[in-house]
């Protein structure tokens, strides 16, 4: 009987120091301070975090920094930096700072080298290539690169293959078109990469309940679940308590130009007119309800 | 107390540091000979390959520090690749010949052609008590253990040693391997205390109280 266990990973999509959402029709919605979120779900027993940067360029690269560095000092379970990943020195600086693993995709795809330089100077354990994929219509998978904005007419399949042989260690596998749907992962992408390469593979993108995450650990051999929206928007209120927060908040914003996002949600819990497309659930509900139904699951 | 931390240039050694700092433990990072010696106790961490690990800890003279260390009596705490080290040899990519303070061999996981399991073990995983050993540290990591048997691996190559060094077992890819070892003053563990929560913190605390 094997004893060894699925993770429950959740991802954050961070901008500056907030933890946010990307809404299609309202931009990005702040949900809350990253910090906080990241030390919530630790002690709420999360089994790995992933910060993902959704707005990587050398101005922004410093919140993410922070975040991680703030987070290394009290959390310790395994954090995976994504986005915005571009030189060694990149690599480096995130590995010093907290992270036990960096995920690279756009850099990459322009160097594939960059993975075989670290694997080689880090170890294969601390590279995670980050793969989005998107579905065409022809039923084949596409590569696309910064954060879901740039197709590259390279296969999904070819660049998995291609990326362990370069030495990554792990994948994190993002459906584009499932991603913030709340629809359930895309199983056919994530079982097609699982299958075919010998390295960990985390499913990420399309978690709308915790039936999902089920699906995914028994039609899949996927090795971990990356889940946002369920856990996020579960926590949200908990973590930004009212009026000491929100006061806060508002002294923040009244002082300084906040280019942070859309802050409707915090202030008066909703954000345009799009509704919360998931059912939201605790980590501990989700993990309970996959142990009861046969996975493998640390509690 | 004075509690140091080799650093041989080998791997993200920063959130070792991190979890002593967190539990108001100071210590040192340090590849001064004078400081080792002069240490009450020692940890030798490690995250990458073997090859490597061996070769650094060569080039700053620190091989036979460490196995002095181990002479002296005083306790030495091996984590990942530091654990790994402290055995004969290792099959990972050649054959490379440890510091051999324990009897042992290193070994790769066997791959799975169904793809049922992936390399590197990377996971949290449960481990069991193979032996009580009786001393305090032993008594106590037993209890700690058995309150949250989940840690924290990474890996690809496993130690295969002794079923009297082995304090705790674990199982993947079809093996039964050593997850943690204890030799006198030697204790050391294949997983990450530093990444397995507050069941890691324990061990780390278990170790300078010990």
């Amino acid at each position: 009987m094997r004893t060894d266990t699925k993770r429950i990973i959740a991802r954050l999509d961070i901008k500056g120091p907030n933890l946010i959402k990307g809404i299609e029709l309202d931009g990005l919605r702040v949900l809350g301070k990253a910090w906080d979120f990241a030390k919530k779900y630790y002690l709420e027993g999360i089994d790995e975090l992933i910060f993902q940067d959704t707005v990587a360029s050398l101005y922004r690269r410093n919140s993410l920094k922070d975040i991680i560095q703030k987070t290394a000092k009290e959390v310790f379970i395994p954090m995976t930096v994504a986005g915005g990943i571009r030189t060694i020195e990149d690599i480096r600086d995130v590995l010093h700072s907290g992270a036990d693993k960096v995920a690279i995709n756009t850099a990459a795809v322009e160097n594939p080298n960059l993975i075989r330089e670290a694997a080689k100077i880090f170890g294969s354990q601390c590279v995670v290539s980050s793969i989005e994929a998107f579905k065409k219509e022809n039923g084949r998978y596409e590569v696309w690169v910064d954060y879901g904005r740039e197709p590259t007419k390279i296969d999904v399949m070819d660049w998995a293959k291609k990326v362990v042989d370069l030495g990554a260690g792990e994948i994190l596998l993002t459906s584009i078109n499932k991603d913030g749907t709340g629809k359930g992962y895309d199983l056919e992408l994530v079982q097609k990469i699982s299958e075919m390469v010998n390295v960990p593979v985390i499913a990420s993108g399309g978690a709308g309940c915790k039936e999902d995450v089920d699906e995914l650990l028994s039609n899949t051999t996927a090795d971990a679940a990356a889940i946002g929206s369920v856990f996020h928007y579960n926590y949200s209120k908990e973590i930004n308590n009212e009026a000491e927060y929100r006061q806060s908040l508002k002294q923040l914003r009244m002082g300084e130009h906040v280019d942070t996002g859309n802050m409707d949600f915090i202030y008066y819990g909703y954000g345009g007119s799009r509704d919360l497309l998931v059912e939201t659930c605790s980590i501990i509900e989700l993990k309970k309800m996959l142990q009861e139904s046969g996975k493998g699951i640390r509690i | 107390m004075k509690i140091s931390i080799v650093d041989y240039g080998v791997g993200n050694i920063y959130n070792i540091t991190r979890a002593f700092d967190y539990l108001g433990v100071h210590v040192s990072l340090t590849r001064d000979i004078k400081q080792i010696r002069e240490s009450d106790k020692l940890i030798l961490p490690g995250v990458g390959s073997f090859e490597s690990g061996i070769s650094n800890l060569k080039k700053y003279g620190l091989d036979s520090e460490v196995k002095d260390f181990y002479k002296s009596g005083k306790p030495l705490l091996g984590i990942c690749l530091g654990m790994q080290l402290l055995f004969d040899r290792s099959y990972e990519d050649g054959n490379w010949e440890g510091l051999g303070l324990i009897s042992g061999e290193v070994k790769k996981f066997p791959e799975s052609p169904e793809r049922s399991y992936k390399i590197p073990h990377m996971c949290w995983n449960t481990v069991t008590f193979n032996k009580t050993d009786t001393s305090q540290i032993g008594v106590r990591i037993k209890e700690d253990v058995s309150k949250d048997p989940y840690f924290y691996f990474v890996h690809s190559y496993y130690v295969e040693t002794n079923a009297e060094n082995i304090l705790l077992e674990c199982q993947y890819a079809g093996k039964h391997f050593a997850a943690g070892v204890k030799k006198e003053n030697l204790l050391a563990f294949q997983f990450h205390p530093e990444r397995s929560g507050e069941a890691g913190l324990r061990l780390l605390k278990a170790f300078v109280e010990g």
